[in-house]
C-alpha cells in the first residue's frame, strides 16, 4: 500500500489557490472521541491556545506537579515551548509569523480568536500534522491560516522523553504554519525538508533530525528534482540534508530568503534555490549539488568538519553500491544515474594501485569525484566530469567514488566505468603516497599516453581526457589549493608524484 | 517512531477535506470508466509524458524481478510488489502479455516499454498500466464493465467507454490519482477498508482492446495472493 506521512501538512493533494477551503477543526466526534470534553489553556505569551481532553483515550497525562496549578504539566510544556519556538523563528530568525485565524474573517467557523491553536490528541499513526483552515490571495501571494494537532503521549515513539518530543513536534509543525504564510503546496522535499531542518535548528540536541536523515541517505540515487507522487517512505523528511547543507555553506538565513522568493513567484523550489545562489553567492544549483553529493560522503565515521558538515558524526552514512576490489584491473563497473542524484562506489585496493578510470555515459553527463583516505588521514580528491578519463594513484585501502548527476530532468541512464591498471614503473608502494603530479614533467610521456589511448579504444564511444571538470576548483576542502592540470599529468613519474605535498588535490579542467 | 507512516486512510481524509471522491464512490457502472480515464485521448501534445511522473512512478531502467505463474485454475499469480512498499519507488513495473498460452511476463524495462508493443498490462503496487496513451505506443484502450467476474461479464456493451492512460496533460504537467499515483484507464479498481487498510477489488471486469480490434476481459481476483503480502495479485483473463 502506498503511504503518506504524518508529521506533515494535510493538504498535499488539494492545493489551494485564491480561497477558500476550510478544514474542520478537531472536536468531539471529529478527531476526538465523541464523549470528549475539550479544555484549553493559553500560553504565557497569549499567542497560543492549547486544546486537550482528560480521562479518555485522547486524554493527556494528568500529572500536575510542576507547578500544581490545575493544568496538566504536559499542556504547560507545550504552551511554553510554542512561545519559545515562535520567538526563535519569528523573533530571532525573521520568518513571517503564521497567519492568525481571525485574519480572513472566518474566526467563528474555525474556532479561532487570534491565538494559534494546538490540539493534543491520540494519533493512530504518526504524531503530528498541520492543516490550513483558510487560504486567501494577498497581493499576489497565497497565505493560509491553520492549526496543528500533535500526539499527547510519547511512550515507545523513539524520543528521549516528552520534552524532546514536544520540542520536535512543536517546532516542526509550527514551521509548517510559518510556511503557510509564504506559500502552500510546495514540493514535500522542501516543505517537509525545511520543517525538519527547523527542528534541528531550534534544538540541535534532539536526535529526530538525524534519524530522519536516514531516509534520504539510503536513497541518494533517487532524482531529487522529480516531484513526489504519494509517499512511500520518509525521503522528503530526510531531504532536510539539503537545506542544512545550504545553511552551512551560506548561512541558515538562506532558507528564509528562498521561502520569501517562493512567496513572490511561481517558481519551483529548486529554481528558487538556483536563482538565490546565483544572485547572492555567484554559484549555482548544479555547482552546489555536486558539492552536496560529496559532503554527504563525509558523515558518520567519515565525518570531518574541516572537509564537510560541521557536526555529522552522528548522522547516518550514505548507502554504498557494491564495493569493487582492484586486485586485477581492468575492472568494469556499470550503474545507473538520473536527475539530481548521487551514487557512492567503494573501490578497495589491497595494494597501492595506479589506475586510469574512464567513464562512458549515455545522455546527460555525470560527474565523478574520487575520494581517498590514507593512513595519516589525508584526503586526496580527484574530480572530473562526463565522458572523460582520469589517472590516479590509489593507496591501499578504500577509495570512494562519488558519481553525481546534476542534470535536472535527466532520465535514468547507464554509466559504464572502466578501471585500467597502469604498470608499476618505480619503487613507490603508494601506501603513504599522495597522488598528483605537476605539469613540468618531462619523462616517459609516451608509455602512459599510449596506455590511455589503448584504454580509450576499449570504450564504445569517443571521450576526452581531463577536460571540463572544474567543479572542484576553489573547493574549500581544508583550504587546499587546487591545481590545474593538462594532458601532461599522464606523463609524470611516480617519484615525482611522491614529491607532491601530502594534502595535494588533483583537479582537471 | 510511529509518526512516520500514515497509511492510505490519511490520504482519504485529505481528500474528504478537499471535496474529492473516495474510491468507494467510483461506481462500477456498466460501460463506465474513471473520470481521469475519460479525459484520455485529449492529450497528444506532451512529447514525453514520463517527464511528468513523480519519483515513485518514474521509469526504472531495470527488468522486474517478480514472476508470473499459472495457478492452474484459469488464474495467474502476478508479483506486482516491486520489492515492497519502501523499495517500490526504485523498482520497475512488471509487464504482462495476454498470450495464446496464458498470461506471460515480458522482460523489458520501464524505459523500453515506452516503445514496445508486446505488452498489454503492467503492474506496480496498486497501479495497472495499459499499453496506450501516455504509457505506451500499442494503442490499447480499456473499458470497465460492472460484473462480479469474467463469467458474468458476457459481451462487451455497445456503449462501453474505452480510454487510454493519461497521466500528463498537454503541458506535461502530472495528472495524479487519488493518492498521487498515475492516472490510468484502469484507474481505481479497488475499495479501501480503512479499518484494515486493505484493498479489495470492486465488482468490475475490464476490457482491454488492442489496436487491431481484438479484445480481452480481465479481472483482479485479489491483491493479497496467499500470504505473500500486498500487491501480490491473482488475475484472470479471457480472449473474446
Amino acid at each position: 500500500m502506498p503511504v503518506a506521512f504524518v508529521r506533515g501538512v494535510l493538504i498535499v493533494l488539494c492545493l489551494l489557490s485564491s480561497v477558500v477551503a476550510r478544514a474542520a477543526r478537531p472536536a468531539p466526534g471529529n478527531g476526538y472521541e465523541s464523549t470528549a470534553v475539550l479544555q484549553s489553556y493559553d500560553s504565557p505569551s497569549g499567542g497560543f491556545r492549547i486544546w486537550y481532553v482528560l480521562g479518555t483515550d485522547d486524554g493527556v497525562d494528568d500529572t500536575d506537579a510542576k507547578p500544581a496549578n490545575g493544568i496538566p504539566d504536559l499542556v504547560e510544556l507545550v504552551a511554553r515551548t510554542a512561545d519559545d519556538v515562535h520567538s526563535f523563528f519569528v523573533g530571532d530568525m525573521g520568518f513571517r509569523a503564521p497567519v492568525v485565524d481571525t485574519e480572513f474573517s472566518l474566526a467563528d467557523d474555525v474556532g479561532g480568536d487570534g491565538r494559534f491553536d494546538i490540539y493534543l490528541r491520540r494519533f493512530g499513526a504518526g504524531d503530528g500534522s498541520y492543516s490550513p483552515d483558510v487560504c486567501q490571495d494577498v497581493q499576489g501571494e497565497t497565505h493560509c491560516s491553520g492549526h496543528f494537532e500533535m500526539e499527547r503521549e510519547f511512550d515507545g515513539a523513539g524520543y528521549a522523553g516528552p520534552e524532546e518530543a514536544v520540542r520536535v513536534l512543536v517546532s516542526h509543525e509550527y514551521f509548517h504554519a510559518i510556511q503557510a504564510a509564504y506559500r502552500i503546496g510546495t514540493d514535500p522535499k522542501w516543505s517537509e525538508g525545511t520543517a525538519t531542518w527547523a527542528e534541528e535548528l531550534y534544538d540541535p540536541e534532539q536526535d529526530d533530525f538525524e534519524r530522519l536523515l536516514n531516509s534520504f541517505f539510503r536513497a541518494t540515487h533517487r532524482p531529487f528534482d522529480r516531484s513526489s507522487g504519494g509517499s512511500f517512505d520518509g525521503y522528503a523528511y530526510g531531504a532536510a540534508a539539503f537545506p542544512w547543507f545550504l545553511g552551512e555553506r551560506f548561512g541558515h538565513e538562506i532558507v528564509r530568503r528562498i521561502w520569501e522568493d517562493l512567496a513572490k513567484n511561481d517558481d519551483d523550489f529548486l529554481t528558487a534555490i538556483d536563482q538565490r545562489l546565483q544572485s547572492d553567492f555567484e554559484t549555482s544549483l548544479v555547482t552546489e549539488w555536486l558539492r552536496f553529493s560529496r559532503y554527504n560522503l563525509f558523515t558518520a565515521e567519515r565525518a570531518d568538519p574541516e572537509i564537510a558538515y560541521q557536526s555529522a558524526n552522528d548522522w547516518p552514512s550514505v548507502v554504498f553500491e557494491e564495493h569493487h576490489t582492484l586486485q586485477a584491473p581492468p575492472l568494469s563497473i556499470t550503474t545507473i544515474i538520473e536527475g539530481l542524484s548521487a551514487r557512492y562506489v567503494p573501490l578497495v585496493a589491497e595494494t597501492a594501485q595506479e589506475i586510469v578510470m574512464l567513464a562512458n555515459i549515455d545522455g546527460a553527463p555525470a560527474h565523478m569525484s574520487l575520494n581517498v583516505w590514507t593512513d595519516d588521514g589525508v584526503l586526496e580528491v580527484a574530480g572530473w566530469s562526463g565522458d572523460e578519463g582520469i589517472r590516479a594513484l590509489l593507496p591501499s585501502g578504500v577509495a570512494y567514488l562519488v558519481l553525481t548527476s546534476a542534470s535536472r530532468g535527466a532520465p535514468m541512464r547507464r554509466v559504464d566505468l572502466q578501471l585500467i591498471a597502469v604498470p608499476d614503473e618505480g619503487t613507490n608502494t603508494g601506501k603513504d603516497q599522495p597522488s598528483g603530479c605537476n605539469a613540468s614533467d618531462h619523462r616517459s610521456p609516451f608509455c602512459s599516453l599510449l596506455l590511455v589511448l589503448l584504454a580509450l579504444a576499449t570504450m564504445r564511444r569517443r571521450r576526452g581526457i581531463n577536460a571540463n571538470a572544474n567543479y572542484l576548483h576553489n573547493d574549500p576542502l581544508r583550504g587546499i589549493a587546487l591545481k590545474m592540470f593538462s594532458i601532461s599529468i599522464l606523463c609524470c613519474t611516480q617519484e615525482e608524484r611522491a614529491s607532491q605535498p601530502s594534502d595535494f588535490v588533483v583537479d582537471f579542467n | 517512531m510511529n509518526r512516520i507512516v500514515l497509511k492510505q486512510a490519511m490520504a482519504l481524509v485529505i481528500l474528504c477535506a478537499c471535496g474529492e471522491t473516495e474510491p468507494s464512490d467510483i461506481a462500477p457502472d456498466a460501460g463506465g470508466v474513471s473520470d481521469a480515464a475519460q479525459a484520455a485521448d485529449a492529450n497528444q501534445a506532451c512529447p514525453d509524458p514520463t517527464v511528468a511522473l513523480p519519483t515513485e512512478w518514474r521509469p526504472i531502467l531495470q527488468v522486474a524481478s517478480g514472476v508470473v505463474e499459472d495457478l492452474g485454475d484459469g488464474s495467474y499469480y502476478v508479483d506486482g510488489a516491486a520489492g515492497g512498499t519502501p523499495n517500490a519507488p526504485d523498482n520497475p513495473f512488471i509487464y504482462l502479455r495476454f498470450g495464446s498460452d496464458g498470461l506471460e511476463k515480458v522482460d523489458i524495462t520501464d524505459i523500453d516499454a515506452r516503445s514496445d508493443a508486446r505488452w498489454d498490462l503492467a503492474v506496480k503496487r496498486m497501479v495497472l498500466l495499459s499499453n496506450g496513451g501516455d504509457s505506451g505506443l500499442a494503442g490499447h484502450s480499456i473499458a470497465r464493465i460492472a460484473a462480479t467476474d469474467i463469467g458474468e461479464a458476457g459481451e462487451v456493451p455497445s456503449n462501453a467507454m474505452f480510454a487510454t492512460d493519461q497521466w500528463a496533460d498537454e503541458d506535461c504537467d502530472y495528472i495524479g490519482g487519488l493518492i498521487g499515483e498515475p492516472s490510468t484507464a484502469v484507474g481505481t479498481w479497488y475499495d479501501y477498508d480503512t479499518s484494515t487498510s486493505q484493498l479489495s477489488p470492486m465488482d468490475s471486469v475490464y476490457v482491454l482492446r488492442r489496436q487491431d480490434g481484438s479484445e480481452f476481459l480481465f479481472e483482479i481476483e485479489t491483491y493479497y495472493y496467499e500470504d505473500f503480502g500486498s500487491a501480490h495479485y491473482a488475475m484472470k483473463f479471457l480472449e473474446l
